[in-house]
C-alpha cells in the first residue's frame, strides 16, 4: 500500500516538474500579493492592517489550481480508473493526490507569503513562527476543501462554475480564523490582547484541521469512486 | 515486490443476468457467460452496444444495474489486482515519456519494474526508441502499443480485459499482440476482448462469442 502511495507520489511530482505547474501556481500567488500594495496608495492605508485578507484570498485562490490538472487530467485520459486496479485502496489515491497538490503548490507558497508579509507588509520578525504555522495549516485546510470540491464535480460537464460555488462556504471558516490568527502588528501597550487572540484563532484553525481531515478525505475517495465508475 | 503465485488453471468468471442501463437507455439486458482459464472469449456488439461498459463492469471500475459476478469462490468481481485492464483511454500521461509511464504504473502495480524489464516490454512493442519522448509526441499507434506493453510486465495476470486491442494497430504490431495473447491463455489466464463484428480481432484465438 504504501508503495503505490509512494510510486503515486514520485509519478504526480514528474508530471507537475514537467508541466511547469509548480511555477505558475507560485508566480499567480505572488503576483495576486505583489499587486495589492502596488494598486494601493500605501500613503493612506494600513498596509499591514490588510495584508491578511490579501494573503488569505491569494492563497485560497492559488490552492484552486494544481488538482485541476492533477485530477482531471489522470480522469480524462483513464489513469485514475487504471490506478484503481491496484492493491491499494481509493483512499490511498485521493490522499497522494492531496499531499502532491500541498507539496508542489501550497508549500512553496509558505514561503512565498512569510517573504512578501516581512518584505512588503512589515510583519514584525518576532511574528515569523505564528505566522509560518497559521499558513501551514490554513494552506493544509484549503488543499483539502479543493480536493473535495474538484473530486465531487469529476467529469461533471460544467462543473467548473460549481467549484468556486461549492468551496466558498467551505472556505469561510478558514478564511476567518487564518485571518484572525495572522500577526500583523508588533503589540503595543494600547492593544497587549493581540496575542492572545491570534493564538486561539489559531488554535481553532488547527482543531478545524483535525476535526475534517479524515472526512473530507473519505468523503473525496466516496466522490472519486463515483466518478470513476460513471466514466 | 512479492508476487503471488496462484495456479492460473483454478480461474473462473462466471456472469449471470448482467444488464446495464445508462441515464435512461438499457444497453443490454440479461447477459450471462462462464470463462475458464486458458480461454479467449470475445464482446461482439455494433457501436454503443455496450461493450466497454461491460468490460468496466468484468474489471470491477463500475457496477450493473442488475446481475451478479462470481470471480472463483466469491460471488463478486476479481481483486482489482487480478485484473489487467487496457481499455480505450490509454492512461499515459501526455507530460511523460512511455517509459516513465510504465515504470510509475509497474510500481504501482507491485510488479517488476527493473530498467531490463521495462525496456524489453517497450522493445516488443517496437517502441524503445521513443522511450525519451513526451507522449505528447507520439502518434495513436504509438501510444497504443505503448499502453499494450503493460500486459508484458503484468503477464501473469489472471484476468486480461482489452477494449478494442486492435484500434491503431498496425499489422506488425497486431501480430506482437496475438503472440501475447496465445502465451497468456497458455499459461492460463481468462482473456475477455471487446471488438465490432467485423474487426480485424476476429483473427485472434476465440473460444467464445457474447453478442450485444
Amino acid at each position: 500500500m504504501l508503495c503505490v502511495f509512494l510510486a503515486l507520489i514520485r509519478r504526480d511530482m514528474a508530471v507537475v516538474l514537467r508541466n511547469g505547474q509548480l511555477s505558475s501556481t507560485l508566480s499567480f500567488f505572488i503576483m495576486v500579493v505583489v499587486f495589492f500594495p502596488l494598486a494601493i496608495d500605501p500613503a493612506s492605508l494600513d498596509l499591514a492592517a490588510i495584508s491578511p485578507a490579501i494573503i488569505w484570498i491569494g492563497l485560497f485562490l492559488a490552492a484552486q489550481l494544481p488538482l485541476e490538472r492533477l485530477l482531471h487530467d489522470d480522469y480524462q485520459d483513464g489513469s485514475l480508473a487504471l490506478w484503481s486496479l491496484t492493491r491499494a485502496p481509493l483512499e490511498v489515491i485521493a490522499t497522494a493526490k492531496y499531499a502532491v497538490a500541498w507539496l508542489t503548490a501550497s508549500l512553496p507558497m509558505i514561503f512565498a507569503a512569510l517573504a512578501s508579509g516581512m518584505l512588503v507588509y512589515q510583519w514584525p520578525m518576532d511574528a515569523i513562527l505564528n505566522n509560518m504555522l497559521t499558513i501551514l495549516v490554513g494552506s493544509l485546510l484549503l488543499t483539502l476543501i479543493s480536493l473535495l470540491t474538484r473530486c465531487l464535480t469529476l467529469g461533471s460537464r460544467g462543473g467548473k462554475g460549481l467549484i468556486y460555488l461549492m468551496s466558498m462556504p467551505l472556505s469561510l471558516p478558514t478564511l476567518i480564523f487564518g485571518a484572525a490568527s495572522l500577526r500583523t502588528h508588533t503589540p503595543t501597550d494600547l492593544n497587549t490582547s493581540i496575542d492572545t487572540e491570534t493564538t486561539t484563532a489559531l488554535i481553532l484553525l488547527s482543531l478545524l484541521l483535525l476535526a475534517t481531515l479524515i472526512p473530507m478525505l473519505w468523503a473525496s475517495t466516496l466522490a472519486l469512486r463515483n466518478a470513476i465508475s460513471h466514466q | 515486490m512479492k508476487k503471488k503465485t496462484t495456479p492460473l488453471y483454478t480461474h473462473r468468471y462466471a456472469v449471470r443476468n448482467l444488464t446495464c442501463v445508462r441515464g435512461d437507455t438499457t444497453l443490454f439486458h440479461d447477459i450471462s457467460f462462464d470463462s475458464v482459464g486458458h480461454t479467449c472469449l470475445h464482446i461482439t456488439g455494433s457501436n454503443g452496444s455496450g461493450k466497454s461498459s461491460l468490460l468496466k463492469i468484468l474489471a470491477g471500475l463500475s457496477s450493473a444495474h442488475s446481475g451478479t459476478l462470481c470471480w472463483c469462490d466469491t460471488q463478486e468481481a476479481p481483486c482489482a489486482h487480478h485484473v489487467l485492464y487496457v481499455g480505450h483511454e490509454l492512461a499515459l500521461n501526455s507530460a511523460l515519456t512511455p517509459y516513465d509511464n510504465i515504470v510509475f504504473w509497474a510500481q504501482a502495480r507491485q510488479c517488476p519494474s527493473t530498467p531490463d524489464v521495462i525496456r524489453s516490454a517497450l522493445t516488443a512493442f517496437d517502441v524503445a526508441h521513443l522511450e525519451a519522448v513526451p507522449c505528447a509526441l507520439l502518434s495513436a499507434g504509438q501510444k497504443k502499443r505503448t499502453s499494450l506493453a503493460k500486459l508484458l510486465i503484468d503477464e501473469d495476470a489472471p484476468l486480461w480485459l482489452l477494449d478494442e486491442p486492435y484500434a491503431n494497430l498496425d499489422s506488425q504490431g497486431q501480430k506482437t499482440l496475438q503472440g501475447i495473447i496465445e502465451n497468456a491463455q497458455k499459461k492460463g489466464a481468462i482473456i475477455i476482448l471487446a471488438r465490432h463484428e467485423n474487426a480485424p480481432e476476429r483473427a485472434l484465438p476465440c473460444d467464445q462469442t457474447v453478442t450485444l
